[in-house]
């Protein structure tokens, strides 16, 4: 009897974890109708399908942990209609345009592949390799229990506040409401607004269950965001940069232990290409879609408000538009953004005094010595280790984040080294604002730049608080791999391994024709 | 992908994708198209015979291949920009699966407890804080609270109230000053237990919470499994015997430094080949002035775990086992320890203590760790812990305790300094040294899920997965099911069952010498029957890990086959009485899963006059799992799997026609 009881549990498992991406899905197509409509015409529709699929479920937990907050205390079901009422119904009515666009876009993308078969099976190998892999994390999240550190504390916050049906009491100063777990943070609630939904979905907080479907949603849909934009009008490049990111150690290991790091690198993805379309479509239709995913960013985790400071400089650096135009949209994108986590900057004021707080008091005790025990244990101890180990862990954690920094800083190298020609006239190239250009690889280089210099004047300011863990040092991981995507497929999109040179016999159109060739590649 | 619905024709302004495609698709038409308009015109007028015509026809196509190959170009880029790319996401690939295959591994998850609700992996996986939630909750009672230096899995798989050793409430208990202050304190907020894990913490080792739990004075030590421990705060400040064994103060006693020396432990192949060719050694000095023993080894630019620095009494060189001197530090009969030290350094620093015998070989599977942290330079520090010999309880008591040899070693991870002024080692005879909860708590992940015994078996502990639990089947067993050559077999499963962590080595062999050497399984069987009919009875044993000395000597006719093997028991007659039948039989493996398997054999000549073919009842099977030391005398605690239960077995069918 006891067996087919525990084969019931698991059958009913599975029927969770279905519907609880059921939810993802029509909150995506929900936010894919609103988003294609403020994009306007110009938008892509697959950069707006993939956007969606972070903005929509990002949207429905902050509606739901709105609710917890301001309606506290009813029937877990009370709060599941809602959401299927705001979400939901639209996103059933409006369901098709959304399940058409990546299928509408890989007939295309077959259409446009199919006269070069050897870019087909490239594509479609890649694209096999990223179905496999979130496949393989599937069948982690469904038979493994959830045992690392943070997220087993994520999922009993989250539990505790599924339990009350209540977000009003956090942040836990007060132990006795979780049970002795040490929870005054200042994050945001977007993860366990993810994990209370799981919660709410299968009507039991006893296990993890369905919540561990979480990440590998955010994966997923991290994986179609890059692959969006790194794709752009070079499908190789963005299938690449999908299998990159889901490949990369570190990636897989995080979304398989239900870390937040997943929702933190999704969200801002999805910021990053808004930003980056928002520079292309200044409309202020699109600059909602943009202010909305960077409020994603900020609903997430506490650092997500360094956002702000490395999205505002990126954007007046690509920006196409007029001066007016170009602020009026980043008023726009901040006042979104800061207004989804008013509440919580609210509350850490009240709570705390400030936005921010570092750690719990007993670490500001001078005499046990917390930061400097943490410094010798992690082995950041010396200024090299510091530097090397801590801000340049891409280019030397090899066991965590794969080889994508060394070839895409070598990419870049040979990149500059192959079009010197045109470096040799600085000052033109500035005047002609190169980094304009439509390619987002000028937009991540220059996110990544302007990260490193952030983490460098931390270092130089004294404080290990960017690197003590190299999870934070994911945070700008997709763009190194959306640099290191383009680049590594440029050869591979404009021929096969094997050339067919033109005959130099004859004459006419074809050498017109090498001459556009060559004009359009310079 | 972006803009996936273009045709190539339209996206020519905007890149050189589709340009370059065409280019690609129309040279090729073109050179075809050629040669059939020059060399074969079909005028008709001169009649070539057929070979002409096909001779010429390849020549033709010899030429024109011949000037397609010239024109050929091997693209280098693409080929390295292909391998790069394959290589760079085949390796995160196959990484992911390694990942998903080693946590089925670690979790020892297998077809049968695939399907397990996430407690039950939990405990199989037998993970320490798992292990000591389950040592809290079978101490703590109403209104106690246990103090915990990591919160996460007490939180989520625990429901028992404790306090997070950097949680506000308590903030201020790090101020107090004496021990003796902070037992008072302990005692008033009613804080009774002490949960550590392996790792170093800050706000434990430099507050006063590291002399309190060093000395058995103030807290028993309760439970440690991996280094993760349970202690347990006294009633009131106690004032034990303590009988010291060793004590060494060079400050008072300058000669004992002349049997002082230091070895270099690199850790890993890489850190091995570091130190061979760097020819880097630790400066060691003796100071006779100051009385000190001194190893020291400057920070390097660049931090490198796998170099330890050693400081242990007698010569040795690098990667001579300690074993092989002979000499124990001291006689630590069973009982509670304690070091205490006077050290200064700087950096990441150990002290481990390791058990052997005289025959050189290591009886504690891994150095048991007795305190670890981080020295801050020029600070001159005390250090206290309290332990026990762990490796009593793997080896019960296979050696005198005159042949148990104990080791200690005082280990700095590479750069800075280590300074040894003195220390002792002192034997609280008077503490009980194994309170049954530590026995059966560091055995509990040894008969992990046999321990629930007798009257409280639920179906979880042992089921039968009969036809008598199939609603359908149990009472009209309808011919139309009836399988002709082939019995369904009554099955009855043992729960998920795994070893100490600390059996387990990252090299297999290591494991399985390690397992050979501390136990060998046997089970004892006792079933009863009733009915009519044959029976085969047979163990199925799912293997977590092989013992090696058993591997060969294991019976032809057990047929092993992925880690499962079968054993058969015995067949059983049954005409219409009870029988109790008994087997006992080795188990040449470490094993996770014992299924016993009743087979009701089809033999025409035995059918009863009724047409059943065989009615057969399993009323009883008491199956225990012994784990034998290597002396080979049984272990006083047999696990023992017990049913109460009748269970009904029937077929009945008519004849087949």
């Amino acid at each position: 009897m006891e067996s087919s009881n525990y084969e019931f549990a698991a059958v009913l498992l599975f029927a969770h974890c279905v519907v609880l991406l059921g939810f993802f899905v029509l909150s995506s197509s929900s936010a894919f109708a609103a988003i294609s409509r403020l994009g306007g015409r110009e938008l892509p529709p697959f950069l707006a399908w993939s956007l969606s699929l972070v903005i929509g479920p990002v949207l429905m937990c902050w509606t739901l942990i709105h609710a917890l907050y301001f309606a506290p205390g009813m029937d877990p079901r009370v709060y599941l209609g809602l959401l299927l009422a705001v979400f939901g119904l639209p996103g059933l009515a409006l369901i098709w345009p959304f399940v058409k666009v990546p299928f509408v876009g890989l007939i295309g993308l077959y259409r446009d592949l199919a006269p070069t078969p050897l870019r087909l099976t490239l594509c479609v190998g890649l694209a096999i390799g990223v179905a496999t892999t979130l496949g393989h994390l599937i069948v982690h999240q469904l038979f493994i229990p959830l045992w690392s550190n943070d997220p087993l504390e994520y999922a009993h916050v989250s539990r505790v506040m599924a339990d009350l049906a209540s977000v009003r009491d956090y942040p836990f100063t007060e132990p006795s409401l979780t049970g002795g777990l040490q929870a005054a943070w200042t994050h945001p609630l977007g993860y366990p607004g993810f994990l209370i939904l799981g919660y709410f979905v299968q009507g039991s907080t006893e296990m993890a269950g369905c919540i561990r479907m979480v990440t590998p949603w955010l994966l997923f849909a991290n994986a179609c965001v890059l692959g969006a934009v790194a794709g752009y009008r070079r499908p190789a490049a963005g299938v690449a940069a999908a299998l990159l990111l889901v490949t990369t150690p570190y990636v897989f290991h995080l979304a398989a232990q239900s870390h937040i790091d997943i929702l933190r690198l999704a969200a801002l993805s999805a910021c990053f290409t808004s930003i980056w379309l928002l520079a292309r479509v200044p409309g202020i239709g699109m600059a909602v879609v943009a202010g909305l995913a960077t409020a994603a960013v900020h609903f997430t985790h506490s650092i997500g408000l360094i956002t702000l400071p490395l999205m505002i400089p990126l954007y007046l650096l690509i920006s196409r538009a007029s001066w007016q135009v170009t602020w009026r949209n980043i008023v726009i994108v901040a006042t979104i953004s800061i207004a989804a986590v008013a509440l919580r900057i609210g509350i850490n004021i009240a709570e705390f005094g400030s936005i921010l707080k570092d750690g719990p008091t007993v670490w500001s005790y001078e005499h046990l010595r917390v930061n400097e025990h943490r410094e010798v244990v992690r082995l950041l101890y010396t200024t090299y280790d510091k530097v090397f180990r801590g801000v340049f862990a891409g280019w030397t954690q090899q066991v965590l984040f794969g080889w994508s920094y060394w070839v895409g800083t070598i990419g870049l190298l040979w990149a500059i080294w192959r079009y010197r020609s045109s470096l040799r006239t600085p000052m033109a190239l500035v005047n002609e604002r190169f980094w304009r250009d439509s390619d987002p690889i000028f937009a991540a280089v220059i996110l990544c730049g302007g990260y490193f210099a952030f983490v460098g004047l931390t270092i130089a300011a004294g404080s290990d608080l960017v690197i003590k863990n190299p999870r934070y040092l994911l945070t700008i991981h997709p763009f190194v791999i959306l640099v290191t995507a383009r680049l590594l497929t440029m050869p591979l999109e404009s021929s096969g391994g094997l050339t067919i040179a033109p005959r130099a016999t004859t004459a006419g159109p074809q050498d017109s024709e090498r001459a556009d060739a060559a004009g359009s590649v310079s | 992908m972006s803009e996936p619905t273009q045709t190539p024709g339209t996206s020519d302004a905007d890149g050189p994708t589709s340009s370059v495609d065409d280019r690609i698709i129309r040279v090729p038409a073109g050179a075809a198209g050629q040669p059939s308009a020059t060399e074969h015109p079909s005028t008709g007028a001169q009649k070539a015979s057929l070979n002409e015509r096909a001779a010429d026809a390849i020549d033709e196509m010899v030429v024109q291949a011949g000037a397609l190959q010239s024109r050929v170009r091997f693209n280098a880029s693409y080929w390295i920009c292909l391998v790069i790319l394959v290589a760079l996401s085949a390796s995160g690939w196959f990484n992911a699966a390694v990942v998903t295959g080693s946590e089925f591994r670690i979790f020892r998850i297998t077809g049968s407890t695939i399907l397990d609700p996430e407690p039950q992996k939990m405990t199989a996986r037998n993970t320490q804080m798992i292990q000591l939630i389950e040592a809290i909750s079978r101490e703590q009672e109403e209104g106690e609270y246990t103090l915990a230096f990591r919160q996460a899995e007490l939180s989520f798989y625990g429901d028992l109230p404790f306090i997070y050793s950097i949680s506000e409430s308590i903030a201020e208990i790090y101020e107090i000053d004496t021990p003796a202050a902070l037992f008072e304190e302990l005692q008033r907020r009613n804080i009774r237990y002490f949960a550590l894990p392996s790792y170093p913490r800050a706000e434990l080792e430099n507050s006063q919470f590291e002399p309190l739990l060093g000395n058995p004075d103030y807290v028993q030590l309760l439970y440690e499994l991996d280094d993760y421990r349970l202690f347990e705060l006294r009633d009131a400040p106690e004032s034990f015997e303590r009988v010291t064994l060793i004590r060494e103060d060079f400050e008072r006693d300058p000669d004992l430094l002349s049997n002082w020396a230091l070895s270099m432990r690199p850790i890993g192949l890489l850190a091995t080949l570091q130190a061979i060719l760097s020819g880097e050694r630790a400066t060691f000095t003796t100071d006779r002035e100051r009385g000190y023993v001194e190893t020291r080894r400057d920070r390097s630019y660049r931090a490198r775990p796998g170099i330890v620095d050693i400081l242990q009494r007698g010569e040795l060189a690098p990667g001579v086992s300690p074993f092989a001197i002979q000499q124990s530090d001291f006689d630590a009969s069973r009982g509670t320890l304690q070091l205490v030290a006077d050290i200064e350094g700087d950096g990441y620093f150990e002290v481990l203590m390791t058990a052997y015998d005289r025959s050189g070989s290591q009886i504690s599977l891994e150095p048991q760790v007795l305190w670890n942290g981080v020295l801050f330079s020029g600070e001159r520090r005390t250090i206290h812990a309290q332990f026990t010999d762990l490796s009593q309880r793997v080896l019960p008591s296979a050696l005198g305790d005159q042949d148990r040899l104990y080791r200690i070693f005082f280990q700095i991870r590479d750069g800075g300094y280590l300074r040894l002024y003195n220390w002792e080692i002192n034997h609280f005879p008077e503490v009980a040294p194994t309170s049954s909860l530590f026995t059966d708590a560091y055995l509990a992940p040894l008969n992990n899920g046999w321990s629930h015994a007798g009257d409280e078996l639920t179906g979880r502990e042992l089921y039968f997965t009969t036809v008598a639990d199939d609603p359908d089947l149990s009472d009209n067993f309808t011919p139309v099911r009836f399988r002709r050559y082939d019995s369904r077999p009554i099955s009855v499963r043992s729960p998920a069952f795994s070893a100490p962590m600390q059996l387990y080595s990252t090299d297999f062999l290591e494991t399985s010498t390690r397992l050979s050497s501390t136990i060998r399984p046997a089970v004892h069987a006792r079933t009863r029957l009733a009915g009519t009919g044959v029976v085969n009875v047979t163990a199925i044993v799912r293997c977590s890990t092989l013992l090696s000395d058993q591997v060969e000597s294991a019976d032809a006719n057990r047929n092993i086959e992925d880690g499962t093997m079968r054993i058969p028991l015995g067949t059983i007659l049954l005409d219409d009485a009870d029988r109790d039948t008994a087997f006992t039989f080795d188990v040449p493996c470490l094993p996770q899963l014992i299924n016993f398997e009743y087979t009701a054999v089809r033999n025409t000549l035995l059918v009863r006059r009724d047409n059943t073919l065989s009615d057969i009842q399993v009323l009883d099977l008491d199956a225990s799992l012994r784990l034998l030391d290597i002396s080979g005398r049984v272990d006083e605690a047999p696990f023992t799997i017990t049913t109460q239960q009748i269970n009904e077995y029937r077929e009945r069918t008519s004849p087949v026609h």
